[in-house]
């Protein structure tokens, strides 16, 4: 929508940079509001916390004017439809094989006719017009992670899917699936994440991945994703750390 | 405000602090927008609530608000009825402001 708030800064040529928090502690997401991110993540796929956190999460987020995605346990409509009332702007579906996987994704983070999200945005509708579906549908994020071998099989079939608006990239996930080891750089995985960015952009599909380090990232952000994490809380606290430890204690 | 290039540097600024505001009104506008010139084009009943949510979903095809002008721009003129650019631009402003207090009023 021409004034829905992210979708047009993801459609703008500046790469966002997304902060990953897996502590599920709200003062964790105003600090990355505070740090300049221009968008959250609240992992509950992996990261701690349990609905109440996530809860605690959003209303820091909209506190700190950042827009927020969640990532469910698993890619179950319930838990789909439970974090978009909760207030998260989208998803982002782990475990994705099929375009039928994603299909049903997405008609969990659309309303009718589009898809089939129940009716309950207790929470959300104090950020959307919730009077105008069309608008809600604008404003929702649907995205499902290309991780596994089967996503790449289908990822043309999977882009294709109406209603869908954004892919994300777990390297980490991917690398095992490929070649069987967590090698990130691995010619295989940089190949499939190349064409999973072209292929996305062919479609009109937003395109995110999750870099480990800034290393990583800086060619993410000059091939030009729309969304990049660069480490999560959780890795980049322990970064810090480190460094401070190695420092002084050597 | 002057004009309503005044009035919608204002909002600009307005708005840059408050996104949520500024998604809430510029729907609930360009539905008044759709109800205003379904009005023009004669309109009655249900067929005025459908071309209102026509233009809002006319409003999510790009950033900008561009793609709302150009419909109300070609329905008008194909329905062969006479506003100027301005009168349209002016419109549109205009109800900004009511939207925006009409938001305002639900949060109160």
């Amino acid at each position: 929508m021409a004034n829905a708030p992210f979708r047009q800064s993801l459609a703008s040529d500046t790469p966002q940079l997304m902060a990953w928090v897996t502590y599920g502690v709200p003062y964790v997401v105003e600090q990355m509001g505070e740090a300049g991110y221009d968008a959250v993540l609240i992992d509950r796929q992996h990261g701690l916390g349990d609905q109440s956190d996530l809860i605690n999460c959003l209303t820091a987020a909209r506190a700190a004017g950042l827009p927020a995605l969640v990532r469910p346990l698993s890619p179950d409509a319930g838990l789909i439809g439970s974090a978009l009332d909760a207030g998260a702007q989208g998803v982002v579906v782990p475990l994705i094989e099929t375009a039928d996987d994603a299909e049903a994704c997405v008609r969990a983070v659309k309303y009718a006719p589009k898809g089939m999200r129940s009716w309950g945005p207790y929470r959300s509708q104090l950020m959307t017009p919730h009077d105008d579906l069309d608008v809600v549908n604008a404003w929702t994020i649907a995205c499902v992670q290309i991780e596994t071998k089967g996503a790449v099989d289908n990822l043309e079939e999977i882009l294709s899917l109406d209603g869908l608006d954004m892919v994300l990239v777990g390297p980490n996930d991917l690398a095992t699936a490929l070649t069987g080891k967590r090698d990130i750089r691995a010619s295989e995985v940089i190949e499939a994440c190349d064409l999973i960015l072209k292929k996305a952009r062919e479609r009109n599909v937003f395109a995110a991945i999750f870099a480990n380090d800034i290393d990583y990232a800086k060619p993410l952000f000059e091939a030009g994703w729309d969304l990049i994490t660069v480490g999560a809380d959780m890795s980049l606290l322990a970064g810090a750390a480190g460094e401070v430890v190695r420092t002084f204690k050597g | 405000m002057n004009s309503f290039d005044d009035r919608e540097k204002a909002y600009e600024k307005k708005f840059a602090h408050d996104a949520e505001l500024k998604f809430k009104a510029t729907a609930r506008r360009n539905k008044l927008l759709g109800i205003w010139a379904a009005g023009l084009m004669g309109m009655t009943g249900d067929k005025v609530d459908d071309y209102a949510k026509g233009v809002v979903l006319a409003d999510l095809e790009e950033p900008g608000e561009e793609d709302v002008f150009r419909k109300i721009r070609g329905d008008l003129d194909e329905a062969k009825i006479e506003q100027s650019d301005h009168q349209i631009r002016r419109n549109m402003a205009e109800l900004m402001d009511e939207a925006v207090q009409q938001i305002e009023n639900e949060r109160e």
